[in-house]
């Protein structure tokens, strides 16, 4: 497995090279990587179809407890064919397609990348290996969206498309994480069997809601579709490749592996049917009033994978067999849908169905696949789809949710739906002929990707028992673990599921027949309902909130640094003066003589003048009155060297600050009456507030070891009486000796200083 | 007494010390001298990492038990090295480019440098200050390295008077935890299990916290980052914003973990949701690109304040790991920002700086294009690169200890991160009007030191393991 992945990858990063080498065929050479994935794991089919599995495993991230694991099982296998063959035959289209444009190479790379990365996706067995590669298509896929970079919708489609995926990518993420709280595993093998400690678990709700949001997002539920129709800017070999065949199916991808692990349990089944059948209904509600023949598909696609979410709702082994056949089915049609349009839109320079007539005459081949895909699309028989559209009806018909409303829902989406295929895949060839030049050519590998995919939309049919056994079957098991027993058939009788089908014909044949009078066009309500508009206003208002923010907190004074500083700390500080209750209002003033006393209020004095001063040159003696009176208690309390080093440092500021007062310009008070009462407020409350830590400190019992060591060892082991002399040049000489390194780095400093001086 | 043994350990700091001051007095003696002082710089840069990987001994307290050389310092250390390396090897070019050639400028690195391993190592709280202030003292200078542009002026004297102001907390809170330990010994301190229990020992741990919170920029001691960040020169921007946060949660976090202070909790990860929220809302408004990079910064020191609060065995590890991813990513971008910048004139501000500015990039310089997408989808934490590991990590040590709501919180606000990173490369990939008329010059050293953050941040992304893998094997 390791292999195809990593063989893969090389493709993409030789996809550079070998278009600048092999500019014309590049297409088709890069098709053989994934082709031979392909071939690789058509080879193993032996092991999933008896239920099996392979797995691979590697370590990867060890202290985090973190592996690589690869796990193939028939689930795996059957989204890993699609990836891998749609990947090969997408090359070999864009090898016509792209012609013409700049940076195919860049195009080729992106392209084998995302298949690589989706492959991995479907066959990580390991929540944390399936992330990473889930995190890779969204950002591969971000670059093969933009490719048309030059439109300005472009860039939003593709800006939009990754954040929407992102965000429902690291929502994914936190589930997965909750899952691991509770199991302590991401391994799939391990949670699958403790699937009751998950589902018992209080967080169960909470980890299912972030992973269905992750799963919703990147499948295009309601109401995150939005960014679907607008990722049609994609060029068509994209759209057919990541929104109808791979990238859009990785959410219900997820929901089927998971299925096991966090299904049938009420809120599972209720959500997912509920979401389901809304998507359903209204993606294909939404198509008719489409004209852009990529938007219509878009449409139904989004209505496509409504009704896979509500199959794996329903969450019967009939429900199952159906979502898994459908995944199938709906590939070929859809992917070649969109590469027809893609050959339409290129040819024509059109892509509006209104006015596209008659192209039968100027592309006859091409009509025909379009014709089958179309008639594939409607689910008529003898395409496979029909089979698909028959279990379907079939598992809504057989659930205990919603009664009958399921039916109903899918029976309205599927008349709505056909109505838009034969809407895209009819109109534009039929009628009459429009003015084009001449009979276009269409180059051998423009044809053979979508003439493939409508042709084995039939062809599936032939092979039906074997396609069962082989694929669709242990895709099944995997998702309900039991063997589901549902046979595969083309024609299971007259039931009301074929009657359904019945009714879906007439009302899909009666809406397209009378579409003249319908006017779909003109249903304005869809864009009214667009969520897109959503995603619009919360971007613009979260950054209004950013906007005003900046305003208040990131103002560029430094004065509403310091009050923003000081307030929390007032808060903090308080916070654990409360909670220690170390509040100690018992006073003790213990003044050595009167002196003492006159010195304390000078000092306070001195203090309180120093803030209202009106000149700088009093405020700054006024500091400098309660340094020296500082000082001056250090004397009184036996620490002379402390007030030496003290009165040198008071006078020192004193003098340069009147050295550079006359630099200073004009001394003036700008702040008003409210900053000022403002400020007062703040101050006080953080002056009261160390005020209290400093008494907490007063009445604590302190332990100055240290001071104690010093004393006891100094005349001892220094034979020094001089306690401080001791520690400069004995105990911690080692300090003094990078003191005086200091020194001489700052002299060589002042001594540059001074030469660039001179030179001036 | 010092012993041979004890110089030996001490080899990686003796080096950048020596190399400072050599680096000073070349300078100052020889005319024209700078190219030599890079090499010197450079060398020995290298050298003491290499030495790092020496035959040190696992754990030792060396100089009278001043400096622990253990293996989370050397850790740390290795990780601010090679901040420093990469930073310096980009600085050359730039500061040729802005006219500010001065030898004096790796003088002033290395110096910085010396703090910051001395701040790593420091066994008790006198050291880590003389390193703290050593380490900004250099900064403040740096910031300022433009003389003749306002915008430098303005960062650099900002960043002083809001640091002095800080260091005053920092010490009171020094002096508050020495007066209840009756000891500046980490060791000792760490002995005493009661101390936890008292509330004056608590608003000292506090106060000193709040010291390194706002080296490291969390809310709301973050103010000075986006000023400071904008208005230094782009080279040492990235040299403060990876070396400078290295050095303060180095020193921080391995303290903080061993106390185990839980009631101090509830006001980390109230801080820690603050700053990622705080950070990643208001980087979305931001349209010159110095500024953005500081706010998802403040936000990235958000994360690492998660991986903090956890408090358990994974906080130290994860938070060494999310820095050395971070170290890549981050300088990786200011290295390009300053790329890109233009080359100096005489206006009071920076040029090609603005979002604008990236407009196009891809189409005139994809390589550049490509290594910024690196770097930025790194920093947002999309897997397989260097970022997500990191952020994951940190997230994972907060739900061992069962903090699960502060990585639930953390991860959903790093989602806003993404739209901002994404904004920037959807400028250089999809917009095709050039915001920048000047041909991009890539000067060879920045080119060296932009293709190794790179090439890191893939490297540890695709093998994570490799980073515990490299520190366990050379210090056993």
């Amino acid at each position: 497995m390791t292999f195809i992945i990593i063989l893969i990858f090389s493709g993409a990063f030789l996809a550079p090279l070998i278009y600048r080498y092999l500019n014309k065929i590049s297409g088709w050479v890069l098709a053989l990587f994934p082709l031979s994935a392909f071939v690789y794991l058509i080879y193993n089919i032996d092991i999933t179809s008896n239920g099996g599995h392979f797995t691979e495993e590697f370590l990867w991230f060890e202290s985090l407890n973190v592996n690589i694991l690869f796990y193939v099982d028939g689930l795996s296998l059957l989204f890993g064919m699609i990836i891998t063959l749609f990947g090969a035959l997408i090359a070999i289209y864009s090898n016509a397609y792209m012609k013409k444009y700049e940076g195919v190479g860049k195009y080729y790379l992106w392209l084998l990348f995302f298949a690589g990365s989706m492959l991995g996706v479907v066959i990580s067995g390991n929540l944390i290996t399936l992330f990473v590669f889930w995190e890779l298509t969204s950002f591969s896929s971000f670059f093969l969206i933009g490719f048309f970079n030059e439109k300005e919708k472009s860039r939003y489609a593709a800006m939009q498309a990754l954040l929407v995926t992102c965000l429902g990518g690291l929502a994914l993420f936190a589930g997965f994480i909750f899952i691991y709280i509770i199991t302590g595993s991401f391994d799939l093998r391990y949670l699958i069997l403790h699937s009751d400690v998950v589902k018992s678990s209080p967080l169960y709700t909470i980890a299912l809601f972030l992973i269905l949001l992750g799963a919703f997002t990147k499948s295009a539920q309601v109401p995150f579709h939005f960014w679907l129709p607008n990722a049609m800017e994609a060029p068509a070999p994209v759209s057919a490749y990541l929104h109808s065949a791979t990238m859009v199916k990785a959410g219900v991808f997820l929901l089927m592996r998971l299925a096991p692990v966090l299904g049938d349990t009420d809120i599972w089944n209720i959500t997912l049917i509920s979401v389901g059948m809304t998507t359903m209904l209204l993606g294909a509600a939404m198509s008719v009033a489409q004209k852009d023949l990529k938007k219509i598909l878009a449409y139904t696609t989004i209505s496509a994978l409504g009704t896979l979410v509500l199959l794996i709702g329903i969450g019967t082994p009939l429900a199952y067999s159906a979502a898994v056949l459908f995944v199938l089915s709906h590939a070929l049609y859809k992917g070649s849908f969109f590469l027809i349009a893609g050959i339409v839109d290129k040819k024509t320079g059109s892509r509006d169905v209104e006015s596209l007539s008659g192209l039968y005459h100027y592309m006859p081949a091409v009509a025909v696949f379009s014709i089958l895909a179309a008639l594939s699309f409607s689910g008529f028989p003898p395409f496979i789809n029909f089979i698909s559209k028959e279990l379907s009806y079939k598992a809504s018909l057989d659930t205990q949710f919603y009664f009958i409303l399921i039916p109903i829902f899918l029976l309205a989406s599927n008349i709505l739906s056909m109505y838009s295929a034969l809407l895209a895949g009819l109109k534009p060839y039929l009628g009459i002929k429009s003015e084009y030049k001449e009979k276009y050519k269409i180059s051998f590998s423009f044809i053979l990707a979508p003439a493939l995919l409508s042709l084995g939309g039939i062809a599936a049919v032939f092979f039906t028992g074997i396609l069962d056994a082989n694929v669709i079957s242990p895709a099944a098991k995997s998702i309900f673990l039991v063997n589901t027993a549902v046979e595969m058939k083309y024609w299971y009788g007259f039931n009301t599921a074929f009657i359904l089908s019945l009714l879906t014909f007439a009302g899909g044949y009666f809406l397209y027949r009378y579409r003249d009078t319908f006017k779909f066009y003109n249903i304005v309500f869809v864009n009214r309902l667009a969520p897109s508009r959503i995603y619009d206003y919360l971007l613009s208002s979260i950054k209004l909130i950013s906007f005003r923010q900046t305003r208040i907190l990131q103002s560029g004074y430094l004065r509403y640094y310091i009050i923003i500083i000081i307030s929390f700390l007032s808060v903090t500080v308080a916070a654990v003066i409360i909670q220690g209750n170390i509040i100690n209002l018992t006073l003790d003033f213990r003044f050595e003589g009167i002196y003492e006393m006159v010195l304390f209020t000078g000092i306070m004095f001195s203090a309180i003048l120093a803030t209202i001063s009106k000149s700088r040159l009093s405020a700054v003696v006024l500091l400098g009155v309660v340094g020296y009176g500082v000082a001056v208690i250090f004397v009184l309390h036996g620490a002379p060297d402390l007030a030496i080093t003290q009165f040198t440092i008071e006078t020192l500021t004193v003098i340069i600050f009147v050295l550079i007062l006359y630099r200073l310009p004009k001394f003036s008070n700008i702040s008003d009456r409210n900053s000022k009462i403002r400020d007062w407020i703040i101050a006080s409350v953080f002056g009261i507030i160390m005020t209290i830590v400093t008494l907490a400190v007063v009445s604590t019992e302190m332990k100055p070891e240290t001071a104690n060591y010093y004393a006891e060892f100094s005349k001892l082991l220094a034979n020094g009486k001089n306690v401080v002399n001791v520690i400069l040049v004995d105990f911690r000489a080692l300090d003094t000796l990078g003191e005086i390194t200091v020194l001489a780095v700052a002299a060589l400093g002042i001594y540059g200083l001074l030469k660039l001086t001179v030179k001036k | 007494m010092i012993t041979l043994a004890e110089l030996v350990n001490a080899v990686p700091l003796l080096i950048i010390a020596i190399a400072a001051i050599l680096t000073l007095l070349i300078t100052t003696f020889f005319k024209k001298s700078t190219d030599v002082v890079f090499a010197v710089t450079i060398i020995s840069l290298f050298a003491a990492i290499f030495f790092y990987f020496g035959d040190l001994e696992k754990d030792a307290l060396i100089f009278t038990e001043s400096l622990r050389i253990n293996m989370v310092s050397i850790m740390f250390s290795v990780i601010a090295l090679t901040a420093v390396f990469i930073s310096v090897l980009s600085a050359k070019s730039y500061i040729e480019k802005e006219e500010i050639n001065f030898g004096e400028y790796y003088s002033l690195s290395l110096f910085a440098t010396l703090g910051m391993l001395v701040m790593i190592h420091s066994a008790n709280l006198i050291v880590l200050f003389i390193g703290l202030e050593l380490m900004s003292i250099c900064f403040f200078v740096l910031t300022g390295f433009l003389r003749k542009r306002v915008k430098s002026n303005e960062g650099a004297l900002k960043y002083f008077l809001l640091g002095a102001f800080m260091t005053g907390f920092l010490l009171f809170g020094i002096s508050l935890i020495y007066g209840t330990s009756g000891t500046l010994d980490f060791i000792k301190m760490l002995q005493n299990q009661s101390l936890v229990k008292q509330p004056l020992f608590l608003i000292g741990v506090a106060l000193f916290s709040i010291g390194f919170f706002f080296k490291m920029g969390i809310f709301p001691f973050h103010m000075w980052v986006p000023d400071v960040y904008e208005g230094a020169p782009t080279s040492v921007t990235g040299l403060m914003s990876t070396a400078g946060k290295i050095a303060a949660v180095g020193t921080l976090a391995p303290f903080i973990v061993n106390t185990n202070v839980t009631s101090l909790k509830v006001i980390f990860s109230v801080l820690a949701v603050l700053t990622m929220l705080f950070g990643n809302v208001i980087a979305l408004s931001q349209v010159n690109i110095k500024r953005l990079l500081a706010f998802s910064s403040i936000a990235s020191a958000g994360y690492i304040l998660v991986g903090i609060t956890a408090m358990n065995e994974f906080s130290v590890k994860g938070v060494a790991f999310y820095l050395f991813a971070y170290t890549f990513m981050q300088l990786g971008a200011f290295i390009l920002v300053s790329v890109i910048e233009k080359p100096s004139d005489s206006s009071n501000d920076y040029k090609g700086v603005n979002l604008d500015d990236y407009k196009g990039l891809a189409s005139k310089n994809p390589s550049l294009a490509v290594l910024l997408t690196i770097f930025l989808f790194s920093l947002g934490g999309i897997p397989p690169f260097a970022g997500f590991w990191g952020k994951y990590y940190l997230f994972y040590a907060a739900i061992k200890s069962e903090l699960v709501w502060l990585s639930v919180i953390a991860i959903l606000l790093s989602i806003i991160s993404i739209y901002y990173y994404l904004k920037i490369i959807v400028y250089m990939w999809f917009s095709k009007e050039s915001g920048n008329e000047v041909e991009i010059v890539v000067p060879p050293f920045a080119s060296i030191a932009l293709y190794i953050a790179a090439g890191l941040t893939i490297l540890f992304g695709l093998f994570p393991n490799l980073f515990f893998v490299m520190f366990k094997t050379v210090l056993k």
